[in-house]
């Protein structure tokens, strides 16, 4: 038998039961759909992760945020004192030398306050490693980033510009980004605006006592909106915030002697531990893990985004799992619904199946002619659980960013339906009509021709 | 399941063997069907049940042969064994050469296709199809391309008398009429041999008579050998040997020398026709 004759009989059959057909191709329209809607929920869900955590930073930077061995070394004592790892300089150069790290950034944080005006800000100064500022991928949305030739100028992240506030006033507050999560314009220029910087954090408040020296800083440019640490700071050089937290400290030390530095102990520990931070740069996502490990080796403890995507990968994982399990056991009695569906069918048509080989039908052409039915039906189910499965996909997504399903803080898709999926969609439910099919058609060849065609 | 399996695997294994079995011996002296020592044995429960017992037979190239005995005497089952619709218990088959009681499924399938037509009592058409579209049913199963069936298949409802007819179900028409597209069916492939199984049990009278000769006719256009199933001894009186069967043994051979009345008149009618 011709292919286009198997092909054109099985369309015919099809066909000829309408209501039957419609149902069972019905079952694999809702088993395509469960599956691939609930896969692409699990893709969406997954997708949106990634861009939330690469929002805390990105993906090839790892945070080295000291020494694990750092605090109890010192009383094992002994012939460790010359190995004994600081957050300093040597570090960095020991950091810089593991593979596929492309540089290390150290950083200094001290506590300052910015004053505009009336308004105060509070928080960290980062020291940092100019030169590495390019490395680290750092944008303004204002103005420019550091250079060497600057003097006493720092970069403000972008957070910070919306952090500003009067503490004797009902300062307003501003939401640094509007309802879909993008950025909003600043609130002022921190570019054009005075500004000074001290050291004394309690400036401004009532518990501030005498007056602080101030230094004289002027913003250069605001970071790009991010939610890393960067973000909720100010960038300086590292030692113009050494030579600034000197001068603070010789006026603080000849005037008052109540002043909020440290104790002698822990500023010796802080001697040793220049740096409080170090953010290496790895080249690759992939082998981020890999440098990772060697750092921890090393003796340092570290943290990346990656630890989190990597954890809720494997938490992805799992709601996929169940996801895809739910779409799994509506496509698995789909394809019972097939299998019983040839089933009926050959019985019902056992006379013409008999009639067919007493006239020399070829019993693989037999087995095809009901392969390809059940195909069909596949095929057709898959094809419309597709399209269907795409129109809930755009339905849900617009629901989701409209807000109907309530505020789920996803900034990306609920579902995404990826190529392969839709591949899949196709292949899948075809090859599960054929693979339905087998028994009903062999079924069919089994049949006894004269049995069948023996008076009704 | 694992039946299926197991068939599989057989099938893949069978394909190997066939190849070489022997199945075909020559066909001798113009004999087209030759049958030896052919049991067929019915087992119900403990019970045998002999069908047929002990038959010989050869029946000639371009004869038409007619199988005669009253109910359960075994025509049916003798008829379904040459046809290779069943298996003897014991005993040969030969049609053409070719030994029928060897052949797989699969070989038998082929061989129906090129050897056999088939007429049956209950006309045994495909209801969801058109007189046309079950005339070229055999045309389809071996591969010939649509329009080229078309042709034959019109050519063939035309011959016998249903042009007008074509594109009507089984349902839309009379017995008479089903059982000619059934006869056009038979013969579209230009078959060696037909069967049928009492071909006219459904019918009157006058349509027994029209559909016998248009039989008859179509026989000797294609040069065919008939095996015809009957208890009707008007049937008979077209054949040109009558083989007469009781409780599965043939009992009486009457060989026809002279050319039967009926055939003559059928002959001249289609004479008179072109
Ligand atoms: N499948 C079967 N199983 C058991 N016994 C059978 C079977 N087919 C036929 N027989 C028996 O074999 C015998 C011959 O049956 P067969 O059908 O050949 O008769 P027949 O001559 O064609 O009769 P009829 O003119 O009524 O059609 C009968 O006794 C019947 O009961
Ligand atoms: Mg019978």
């Amino acid at each position: 038998m011709k292919k286009i004759d198997i092909l054109r009989m099985a369309l015919r059959n099809f066909g000829r039961r309408k209501a039957r057909s419609f149902l069972t191709v019905l079952g694999v329209v809702v088993g395509t759909m469960s599956v691939v809607v609930m896969i692409s929920i699990g893709q969406g869900l997954n997708e949106s992760y990634k861009e939330q955590i690469e929002s805390w930073g990105s993906l090839t930077q790892i945070q080295v945020n000291g020494t694990s061995t750092g605090t109890d070394t010192g009383a094992g004592g002994g012939g460790t004192q010359g190995n004994q790892l600081y957050m300093d300089d040597n570090s960095v150069a020991g950091l810089s030398q593991i593979p596929n790290v492309l540089g290390v950034m150290p950083v200094k944080n001290e506590s300052v306050s910015l004053i505009k005006g009336k308004e105060i800000w509070t928080g960290n100064v980062m020291g940092i490693d100019l030169s590495k500022m390019e490395l680290f991928g750092f944008k303004t949305t204002k103005g420019r980033l550091l250079e060497s030739t600057d003097k006493d100028s720092f970069v403000m992240g972008y957070m910070t510009a919306f952090s500003f506030y009067d503490p004797k006033g009902n300062g307003e507050w501003i939401n640094p980004t509007d309802d879909q999560g993008n950025p909003v314009p600043l609130p002022f220029d921190p570019t054009t605006t005075k500004l000074k910087m001290t050291f004394d954090t309690s400036y401004g408040y009532e518990m501030s006592v005498g007056k602080p020296k101030m230094s004289k800083v002027n913003c250069v440019g605001v970071l790009k909106m991010a939610s890393d640490d960067f973000s909720y700071s100010i960038l300086m050089d590292y030692n113009t915030v050494e030579t600034l937290k000197k001068d603070y400290e010789k006026t603080q030390t000849s005037t008052d002697t109540n002043g909020s530095t440290t104790g002698s102990s822990s500023r010796q520990e802080k001697s040793k531990n220049k740096y409080d931070i170090f953010y290496v740069k790895v080249d690759d996502v992939n082998n981020v893990s890999t440098v990772q490990s060697a750092i921890t080796d090393m003796g340092f403890s570290c943290w990346s985004a990656m630890d989190v995507l990597n954890q809720v990968k494997e938490q992805m994982k799992i709601i996929q799992f169940v996801l895809g399990g739910i779409g799994a056991i509506a496509f698995f009695v789909a394809a019972i619904g097939i299998s019983n569906t040839m089933v009926m069918s050959i019985y019902e048509r056992t006379r013409e199946i008999g009639i067919m080989k007493v006239l020399g039908c070829h019993l693989k052409d037999i087995m095809s002619l009901f392969l390809t039915e059940a195909a069909l039906i596949g095929l057709l189910g898959g094809l419309v659980g597709l399209g269907l499965s795409e129109g809930l996909s755009f339905l849900l997504n617009f629901l989701s960013s409209s807000g109907a399903l309530g505020d789920m803080s996803i900034g990306s898709k609920l579902s995404v339906i990826p190529f392969w999926l839709i591949i899949c969609g196709i292949v899948f439910p075809t090859f599960m009509g054929l693979v339905s099919g087998l028994y009903p058609a062999w079924r069919a060849t089994r049949l006894s021709a004269l049995d069948a065609i023996k008076n009704e | 399941m694992k039946s299926l399996f197991i068939w599989i695997l057989l099938e893949m294994i069978m394909r190997e063997g066939r190849k070489s079995s022997p199945i075909m011996t020559k066909e001798i002296n113009g004999v087209i069907i030759q049958i030896e020592n052919l049991r067929k044995v019915y087992r119900i429960s403990s019970e045998k049940i002999y069908a047929l017992n002990t038959i010989d037979l050869s029946v000639n190239r371009g004869e038409i042969c007619c199988l005669l005995g009253t109910s359960g005497s075994g025509k049916s089952t003798l008829l379904n064994l040459m046809a290779g619709l069943e298996k003897p218990t014991r005993g040969t088959i030969s049609i053409k050469g070719a030994r029928i009681d060897l052949m797989s499924e699969k070989q038998l399938a082929e061989f129906r296709q090129k050897n056999f037509g088939f007429v049956f009592q209950s006309y045994n058409l495909l209801s969801a199809l058109t007189a046309l579209e079950n005339v070229a049913m055999p045309l389809v199963f071996c591969g010939m391309d649509a329009k080229k069936r078309q042709k034959e298949a019109k050519k063939m409802l035309e011959q016998v008398g249903l042009k007008n007819r074509m594109n009507h179900r089984p349902t839309q028409m009379s017995g008479g009429q089903q059982q000619r597209v059934a006869i056009a069916r038979a013969f579209v492939m230009h078959p060696p041999v037909i069967f049928a199984d009492e071909p006219t049990g459904n019918l009157d009278s006058r349509t027994t008579i029209e559909v016998m000769e248009m039989m008859v006719n179509l026989v000797h256009k294609n040069r065919s050998t008939l095996v015809v199933v009957t208890h009707d001894l008007e049937i008979a009186s077209y054949c040109d040997r009558i083989i007469h069967l009781r409780d599965g043994l043939i009992v009486n051979e009457e060989l026809k020398h002279a050319i039967p009345a009926a055939y003559e008149t059928a002959n001249s009618m289609i004479i008179a026709g072109n």
